[in-house]
């Protein structure tokens, strides 16, 4: 079974003070004679691996998390962009099923209810609006800097 | 300029406000954490330069998590230890569920590295380094936050993710394997 005093003993070995009860349970415990001896052997090597350790520099590491927080908080702020595009996109497939529709059964010579001019304006104004709202978002969006034409 | 650049540039701006932690606060931060940190990982993933990655993606995930948040300086010394072993430790556990718990360690590329370094490892690092080699990844853990960072049941529990019960009984199995391997070559010496 693990020895109550397993912790105690690791942790007074690294600071080198142990009280005289302790030191007493040490003397006749194995678990804890076994723990100092291991303690000391990691405690060398631990200091071994901090001596020549070779972590990479600071500067580094804060530029990356500079860039990573960059690209957390871009990837937030385009949330809403990339939800008007799929919107666009969803609204323009509805649109086009919508028209082909409406043009199939105007061809028939019958005109739905719903399909009388109010309607139809109302839709293709709308449509219109879209079509326009997207095209420049996508095209401010997805524009690139141009060079100096001189 | 674009808006993604506009975005970014706001982005960029905004957090370097936000932030209560400046350069030179974290590099003193790093200085005191990152020698030991990279111990652990060099030791648990045995692995240069796995640990190499692992601290930088650590420090980065804990930038960007208390970072922006100005809560650094709420948290002392020991919790904020606490923490960034915890992110450590959570990283390794990812990179060994998606490689299917193959980084194992490879002894002779280790050494072989090593053996280039121009001075020689001590006794005690090659002895601690062939017991964590055989031991299982969660025991190497459990083993160095025990006795080298000389943590509690509890806190090695917070850092783990298990029961404070179940270290105490891992901990135990994990110290005898480690004494069964340390006694041939104690042994050897004597």
């Amino acid at each position: 079974m693990p020895c109550a005093f397993e912790i105690e003993t690791i942790r007074a070995s690294q600071t080198g003070s142990a009280s005289p009860e302790l030191l007493r349970h040490q003397q006749g415990c194995p678990h804890c004679g076994a723990a100092l001896q291991i303690a000391r052997i990691f405690h060398q090597d631990a200091e071994y691996l901090s001596e020549h350790a070779a972590p990479p520099p600071a500067a580094q590491v804060w530029a990356a998390a500079g860039r990573r927080r960059r690209a957390i908080a871009l990837e937030r702020a385009t949330i809403l962009l990339r939800i008007l595009k799929v919107s666009g996109l969803v609204y323009a497939a509805v649109f086009i099923v919508w028209a082909a529709n409406a043009l199939a059964n105007l061809r028939g010579g019958f005109v739905p209810p719903v399909l009388d001019g109010k309607a139809l304006n109302a839709s293709l104004e709308g449509a219109v609006l879209a079509a326009l709202c997207v095209g420049i978002g996508l095209c401010y969006t997805l524009r690139h800097d141009r060079p100096p034409t001189r | 300029m674009t808006l993604a650049d506009t975005i970014a540039n706001y982005a960029g701006s905004a957090t370097r406000e936000v932030s209560g932690i400046d350069e030179d606060a974290f590099r003193a931060l790093y200085d005191r954490t990152a020698r030991p940190l990279w111990a652990y990982l060099v030791r648990a993933s045995g692995s240069r330069d796995l640990a190499d990655d692992l601290l930088q993606e650590t420090y980065c995930r804990f930038l960007s998590r208390y970072g922006g948040r100005s809560a650094l300086p709420a948290m002392d010394e020991a919790a904020t230890r606490s923490y960034l072993f915890r992110i450590a430790t959570n990283l390794l556990h990812d990179r060994w569920r998606h490689s299917g718990n193959a980084v194992e360690v490879d002894i002779e590329a280790v050494e072989a590295a090593e053996a280039s370094t121009a001075e020689p490892a001590s006794v005690a690092h090659i002895d601690v380094r062939r017991v964590m080699d055989s031991l299982k990844p969660r025991q190497r853990q459990i083993l160095w936050l025990a006795y080298v960072e000389g943590m509690n049941h509890a806190e090695i529990a917070a850092i783990t993710g298990l029961g404070a019960l179940s270290i105490r009984l891992l901990l135990f199995r994990a110290r005898r394997q480690a004494a069964t391997l340390l006694r041939p070559e104690e042994n050897h010496k004597g």
